[in-house]
C-alpha cells in the first residue's frame, strides 16, 4: 500500500473537515519540504492512499479514526517518522493531532490511558467541582502511575507540541484549570495516591493525586493531622500550590517532581 | 527533581507563590501535628440577627479573644423553609463546649438550631465540608461608584 521509493514519502492523507467546515489536511511525512495546504485534488499524486472523511461532529470523528489508528500507528512507527509528524493547518486539524497524541502515550505507557467512551474517562470526567470544567472533553485521560511516568508524558506531550491539562482534585472553578477540551488531553495524578508518614511523626509524604480525606484518615489514625484542605474532597495538588489559603506558605516543607 | 527551602529553592519559592507552569508536583512533603478532640457541628440563627453577630466578628477575630486553640467558623446565608437563615458553620479545636471565644461571637443571639457536637477531627472536618457535590458560578456582581470610593 505503501510506496517507500516516492519522491514526497507522504504516508497517510487525511482530509478533515470539523465543525467550522475548515478543510485542511493532515500529513505525515518523512523530510523534504513541509507540505503545503492545498486542496485535495491537486495535492495529491495518484498513487497515494488517501482517506477522506468528512466529520460532521467530534464524536463521529473520533470513532472513524479509531478505526484508523492502528493500522496509521504501525506504518508511522516502521518508518519512524512520529517526531516528524508534520501538521498545518494547524487550528482545525487539532483534535486529529492529539487522538494520535494519545495513541502515542498508550503505546509509551501501555494501559494509562482512556479515551472518550470508556467508563475511566467518563467517571473520571465527573471528578470537577464546576460544571465548566466538566464540560470540556480532552481527547483523552492519562494516568500516570510515578512521577517517572509523568516525565514521560510531558515529553511526548513537550515534542508534539499537545496542550495538556492537570488534574489533582478538580476543584479549581475556571474553564482550563485542571480540564482541556479535544485539543489537548488531561493527565490525571489520581493513581499517585502515596500517603507516607513519617516515622518521626512529624512530616506526611502526599501524592498529588490524593484527596485531603485520603490523607486526614490515616493520620487521625495516629492522632495526627495537617493542614490542608477545609473539604476533605478537596484535591492536595490545587490547594498546595495556591488554591484556597494559601497554606503552602506555611506548611510545605518539601515538593518533589 | 526535589524543591525546598535548601534544595531548588527559587523553585520552591515560585510554586509556593501559587503561580504556574513550573512544572507538575507528584508529591508534596508537609508538616504534620498531634490533633485531640473536636467541638463542631452548625448553628442556624435568624435572618434579623445577622447584623447583630456580624457586629460582634471583630471583637471575635480579636486576637486577645484567642489562645493557641484554633477556631473556624463560616457564615453562610442561604433560605431553609422558605425562610432567609444564616448559617454559622463552627469548628473548635478542643473538647470543650460553648467556649468563651464563640460566646464573644453570639454575644446574646439565640439560634434557631443547634447542631453542635464534641467529635474527633475527622467528625469535624465532615460537619463543616461543603456538601454540594457540583457547583456552577454565574454570578452578577453590581457595582455602584460613589464619590466616597474615590477619595
Amino acid at each position: 500500500m505503501l510506496d517507500s521509493d516516492a519522491i514526497l514519502l507522504g504516508l497517510l492523507l487525511i482530509h478533515v473537515s470539523l465543525r467550522k467546515h475548515k478543510s485542511c489536511f493532515l500529513c505525515i511525512k518523512e523530510k523534504i519540504e513541509p507540505c503545503k495546504r492545498q486542496n485535495t485534488s491537486s495535492f495529491l499524486p495518484p498513487y497515494f492512499p488517501t482517506f477522506l472523511l468528512p466529520f460532521s461532529n467530534m464524536s463521529k470523528h473520533l470513532f472513524l479514526l479509531a478505526t484508523l489508528l492502528p493500522s496509521l500507528l504501525s506504518a508511522v512507527k516502521a518508518k519512524s517518522i512520529v517526531s516528524t509528524l508534520n501538521i498545518y493547518c494547524r487550528a482545525s486539524t487539532l483534535a486529529l493531532t492529539f487522538v494520535l497524541q494519545c495513541e502515542i502515550i498508550e503505546d509509551v505507557l501501555p494501559g494509562m490511558t482512556e479515551l472518550p467512551g470508556t467508563s475511566g474517562y467518563e467517571e473520571a470526567q465527573t471528578e470537577y467541582h464546576s460544571e465548566t470544567q466538566m464540560g470540556l472533553t480532552p481527547a483523552c485521560r492519562v494516568s500516570p502511575k510515578s512521577a517517572a511516568n509523568v516525565s514521560a508524558i510531558i515529553q511526548e506531550a513537550v515534542k508534539n507540541q499537545s496542550p495538556f491539562a492537570v488534574h489533582s482534585g478538580g476543584y479549581f472553578m475556571s474553564i482550563g484549570g485542571s480540564n482541556i477540551g479535544d485539543e489537548g488531553f488531561t493527565i490525571d495524578l489520581a493513581e499517585l495516591n502515596t500517603v507516607e508518614i513519617a516515622a518521626d511523626k512529624k512530616s506526611v509524604k502526599v501524592g498529588s493525586g490524593n484527596r485531603w480525606e485520603s490523607v486526614y484518615n490515616p493520620l487521625a489514625e495516629q492522632g495526627l493531622h495537617a493542614v490542608g484542605g477545609r473539604d476533605p474532597g478537596i484535591g492536595t495538588g490545587g490547594y498546595l500550590l495556591g488554591g484556597a489559603y494559601q497554606a503552602a506558605c506555611h506548611v510545605l516543607q518539601r515538593i518533589a517532581f | 527533581m526535589t524543591a525546598n527551602s535548601k534544595e531548588n529553592s527559587n523553585l520552591f519559592w515560585a510554586l509556593r507563590l501559587g503561580s504556574t507552569n513550573y512544572g507538575v508536583v507528584t508529591s508534596f512533603t508537609i508538616n504534620v501535628f498531634p490533633v485531640g478532640g473536636f467541638w463542631s457541628g452548625n448553628r442556624v440563627y435568624n435572618y434579623s440577627d445577622a447584623d447583630a453577630l456580624l457586629a460582634n466578628y471583630p471583637s471575635y477575630v480579636d486576637a486577645s479573644n484567642h489562645n493557641d486553640t484554633a477556631a473556624f467558623t463560616q457564615f453562610v446565608f442561604t433560605v431553609a423553609g422558605g425562610e432567609k437563615v444564616c448559617e454559622a458553620l463552627l469548628a473548635y479545636r478542643s473538647e470543650e463546649e460553648e467556649p468563651p471565644l464563640y460566646q464573644v461571637l453570639a454575644g446574646d443571639v439565640e439560634p434557631v438550631q443547634d447542631n453542635m457536637e464534641l467529635t474527633d477531627v475527622i467528625g469535624a472536618l465532615n460537619n463543616i465540608r461543603d456538601t454540594s457535590k457540583v457547583r456552577s458560578a454565574p454570578m452578577t456582581i453590581s457595582v455602584t461608584n460613589t464619590d466616597d470610593a474615590c477619595k
